[in-house]
């Protein structure tokens, strides 16, 4: 009799915050914010307070750990279609060395290094 | 044929390179030009930007402004990984006065621009000086979301504005995963063949730098894949060639668990996870500590775990058989506190601890030094759990118990105190002032000079004595604080007092038996209250149900309080099995006392083993409209850590449902927070194994009970991947291979008979049949040692 009586059914805390299998501690503070942006309390307070609730289950060094080691053959793969699905809608970030790049001037203008 | 001087002139001259429009350029090419592109200083630029991507200009300004500088880099690796609130966090440090604010700026309205919030990126970029690099980057940004034909110019900008277009629009890596993924030809998408791997590697070599999320998350799903599949060389090709998640980069943990899934994979899967634990975890730098601490933690409870109570319903048969090897120990103490060390914050942990040590002592096998060692070792484990975990109530109130016993009241009094003042809703830690002064009168009670006191103590907890606790016991006491003193008229006079033979004579005699050990009757004169309910144990049948019931009753209270005396070990199980068999008969529930004796019952999975459903028929007749009877299964399965379907009998949701609204409605407090407890157990441990069928060794590899299905499944993984040949499914050999997998787990408490148990593909062995050979597979192996007779060769 060592659990606290809750009177909330448990949902797993990485579903609510839809982070996937692997998800670091980064990733599931990454996601957090988010979610807190999409759902701000003023405007969806319930939602919110599930998504809070979630994080604060999620971060527990112990849930990360559990939710990373947890064995691949407990879920099903995902389709690959739905993978890419969902890639679809996310563009891949700019790399930083790229990015800063594109501040380059003409290669006549430049010094140094040329190799681009 | 000599060529003329003219025609030698004019290849000396330089050749004029025009350069090709980008639009026209092959995919590589493409590619090259993206992967390539670095940042380069331009003439008369200004430091501050220069010292964002180059470190050696950061010597040459202020050590402010060059941490500044570091900080920016920082801020646009974290937007690069999609953390955009770490990246703007980090950028607060930079003062708007400072030269390096622009990035400030220029972050935010990429934060916006990633996200598709045009107008407010434009709002955070009006400001930015068109000289700085921040602006020229802008000015590429807002190029590439023009169409080509506007961006033909050839300019530098025109040119950089393709490639932000090529990587963000066009996306070749989507665009050949596509292509490629969506020619396979399988319904489920959760086989994956050599073809495709294959495939997968050139195409992360290829695109890693572009699109490493898509990336990662096609290697995750091969490797989910490959894991999930008995072809090891195929899942040896993934681990090769794929890169793992950030707490297993090299696969060592997944290549360890999918070893196990192999008769004779022991070793290997020992030797992977040590490997794991003391090489690759540490070095996860990615990780926070904590996580690192309890990821190793979570392993070695699992070790732990598998070597105390191992997964298969052969070793308990085969415990009571005598043919299986006793538990190591040793063995077992040592991971449970590796997982204590590496994260002492792991509530599990401690409590799986402290349990298994006690079901050590309870053993009725254990020697009298055994039981001493083990006690010594919980009181280490208590202590060492209430000072990791110090708001947890579990240590304090053992601890407070122990140390009583053990006369250490200094010991015992901040707990005592910390208990008090706590506002915890368990009724326990509510009545600790009560049980104070409980456990004082028991200890006075060791010192005839004291008795009086103890007199004292007594009245005082009957003052403060728990609504929700029967108070029939402390007449009782009283007696054998009187036959303590040697006062034999005021025993007497006492055991008058008593409710006697009401309701029946085994109750009296085993209430009597509990205070009189409690009270610290010498053994010499112990033996008069022992002999009655000695006496009566062994022949439980004559003893009335109605009896056997409050003798259960009494023993839920001891129970719920901690305070179950030495002798209880003697006799205890066996009243229980007495009753549970009349419950199997015609006895119904129908008191107050059958309500407590079941869920003492329940609270010791009506003494079956793991994977027995020992529950008697009127329990589970009763669970429907009895909240206590619902409890009792819930209880037992809990206790039992297996699927609720291993016990298909059990009306395991319907219990949950039930229990949870007597949580709201029952009129014991007690009983109020039992309930609420045991129901958000239930559904944690519902939600842990949410199948509705039993879990099978075999679920992992996609083995059918159906051998049938075998033909099946060749066919259809033949049309698995285009153009794929069986070869790419073997490992060479004429015949595929057959992986043999651990003996499976069979329901003892199914109506089906062993034989129509599914078999795996290639296992001819049924249950029933098994040799002795099979049987000693059975036996316990240690997750991260070395058994002595594990066999080898047997792994395809």
């Amino acid at each position: 009799m060592s659990a606290q009586p809750d009177a909330t059914p448990r949902r797993d805390p990485f579903e609510i915050l839809g982070l996937p299998q692997g998800s670091n501690e980064e990733r599931v503070r990454a996601r957090y914010l988010e979610l807190v942006k999409l759902h701000p309390p003023e405007r969806d307070p319930e939602r919110f307070r599930e998504i809070h609730r979630a994080y604060q289950a999620a971060r527990d060094p112990m849930a990360i750990a559990k939710h990373l080691v947890r064995p691949l053959t407990d879920d099903e793969p995902r389709p690959w279609r739905d993978l890419i699905a969902e890639h679809r809608q996310r563009p891949p970030r700019m790399r930083t060395e790229f990015l800063l790049s594109l501040g380059n001037l003409d290669p006549s203008k430049t010094r140094g290094d040329s190799r681009s | 044929m000599g060529r003329s001087k003219k025609q030698k002139g004019n290849s000396k001259r330089p050749r004029r390179r025009i350069p090709r429009p980008s639009a026209t350029l092959t995919p590589e090419a493409k590619r090259n030009r993206i992967t390539r592109k670095r940042p380069i200083a331009a003439e008369g630029e200004r430091q501050e930007d220069v010292a964002v991507f180059d470190v050696r200009a950061r010597a040459s300004l202020p050590a402010d402004v060059a941490a500044q500088a570091a900080t920016v880099q920082e801020a646009l690796d974290l937007l690069s990984q999609s953390r955009d609130e770490d990246a703007l966090d980090r950028l607060r440090v930079i003062p708007r006065r400072s030269p390096l604010s622009e990035w400030r700026l220029f972050a935010r309205g990429l934060v916006d621009w990633y996200a598709d919030r045009f107008d407010r990126a434009e709002q955070a970029w009006r400001k930015l000086d068109p000289s700085r690099r921040p602006a020229r980057i802008v000015t590429v940004l807002r190029e590439s979301r023009q169409e080509p034909s506007a961006t033909s110019d050839g300019s530098q900008a025109a040119s950089a504005a393709r490639l932000v277009r090529t990587l963000r629009i066009e996306r070749p890596a989507l665009r050949e995963a596509s292509a490629r993924l969506s020619q396979i030809r399988d319904p489920q998408g959760d086989r994956i063949g050599r073809d495709t791997i294959e495939w997968l590697k050139g195409f992360v070599h290829e695109y890693r730098w572009m699109d490493p999320d898509l990336v990662q998350s096609l290697e995750a799903a091969a490797l989910h894949r490959v894991a999930m599949q008995p072809y090891v060389d195929l899942f040896a090709a993934a681990t090769r060639s794929f890169r793992g998640p950030d707490h297993d980069p090299k696969l060592t943990l997944l290549s360890s668990r999918y070893e196990g899934k192999f008769e004779g994979g022991d070793v290997r899967e020992a030797k992977l996870l040590r490997s794991y634990l003391k090489n690759d975890l540490p070095r996860c730098e990615r990780l926070s500590p904590a996580v690192r601490g309890a990821i190793a933690s979570h392993l070695y409870l699992e070790a732990a775990r598998e070597l105390a109570d191992p997964p298969n319903p052969f070793a308990h048969v085969m415990r009571l058989m005598g043919r299986y090897q006793p538990e190591d120990n040793d063995r077992i103490e040592e991971r449970f506190r590796q997982a204590v060390e590496s994260y002492p914050s792991n509530h599990e942990a401690h409590e799986e601890f402290a349990a298994w040590i006690e079901s050590r002592i309870d053993d009725a096998r254990a020697s009298k030094s055994d039981r001493e060692k083990f006690s010594k070792l919980l009181s280490g484990v208590m202590a060492r759990w209430s000072e990791s975990l110090p708001d947890e109530v579990e240590p304090r109130l053992w601890l407070v118990d122990h140390y009583l016993e053990e006369e250490q009241l200094e010991s015992a009094k901040p707990h005592v105190d910390w208990l008090s003042s706590c506002r915890h809703e368990d009724p326990r830690v509510r009545v600790t002032p009560w049980k104070w002064e409980l456990l004082e009168a028991l200890r006075l009670a060791r010192r005839k000079s004291r008795l009086p006191q103890v007199e004292q103590r007594l009245d005082a907890a009957e003052a403060m004595w728990p609504d929700w606790l029967p108070q029939r016991w402390l007449p009782y006491l009283r007696a054998a604080i009187a036959w303590r003193g040697g006062d034999k008229a005021g025993f007497d006079a006492r055991r008058a007092e008593t409710p006697g033979s009401s309701p029946g004579p085994l109750t009296d005699a085993v209430m009597m038996l509990a205070a009189a050990q409690k009270m610290r009757i010498p053994a010499a004169e112990l033996k008069e209250f022992r002999q009655p309910v000695e006496k009566a144990v062994r022949s439980p049948r004559l003893i009335s149900t109605p009896d056997l019931m409050d003798v259960g009753s009494f023993f839920w209270d001891l129970q719920r309080v901690s305070l179950l005396y030495p002798a209880y070990r003697m006799h205890g199980s066996k009243i229980g099995r007495e009753l549970i068999s009349r419950l199997d008969g015609k006895a119904k529930l129908e008191s107050p006392q059958s309500d407590a004796a079941v869920l003492w019952m329940g609270r010791f999975r009506f003494w079956a083993n793991r994977f027995e459903c020992g529950v008697p028929k009127a329990v589970i007749r009763a669970a429907s409209e009895n909240p206590y009877a619902a409890a009792a299964i819930l209880q037992t399965v809990i206790e039992s850590d297996v699927s609720p379907a291993v016990f298909p009998k059990l009306p395991f949701d319907a219990s949950i449902e039930l229990v949870r609204s007597a949580a709201k409605t029952a009129a014991d407090r007690f009983d109020r927070y039992l309930f609420a407890t045991l129901a958000d157990r239930a559904a944690e441990a519902r939600s842990k194994f949410p199948s509705d069928t039993p879990f099978s060794p075999f679920a992992g590899f996609g083995w059918y009970p159906d051998d049938d299905e075998e033909d099946e499944a060749d066919e259809y993984e033949a049309e698995l991947d285009p153009g794929r040949t069986d070869e790419f499914f073997t490992s060479g050999d004429d015949d595929p291979p057959e992986p043999k997998p651990k003996p499976m787990f069979f329901r003892f408490d199914s109506d089906e008979e062993p034989d129509s148990v599914p078999a795996p593909r290639g296992a001819d062995h049924a249950p029933e049949k098994t040799s002795d050979e099979e049987f000693r597979r059975t036996r316990p192996k240690d997750p991260l040692g070395r058994n002595k007779r594990n066999q080898k060769g047997s792994r395809p």
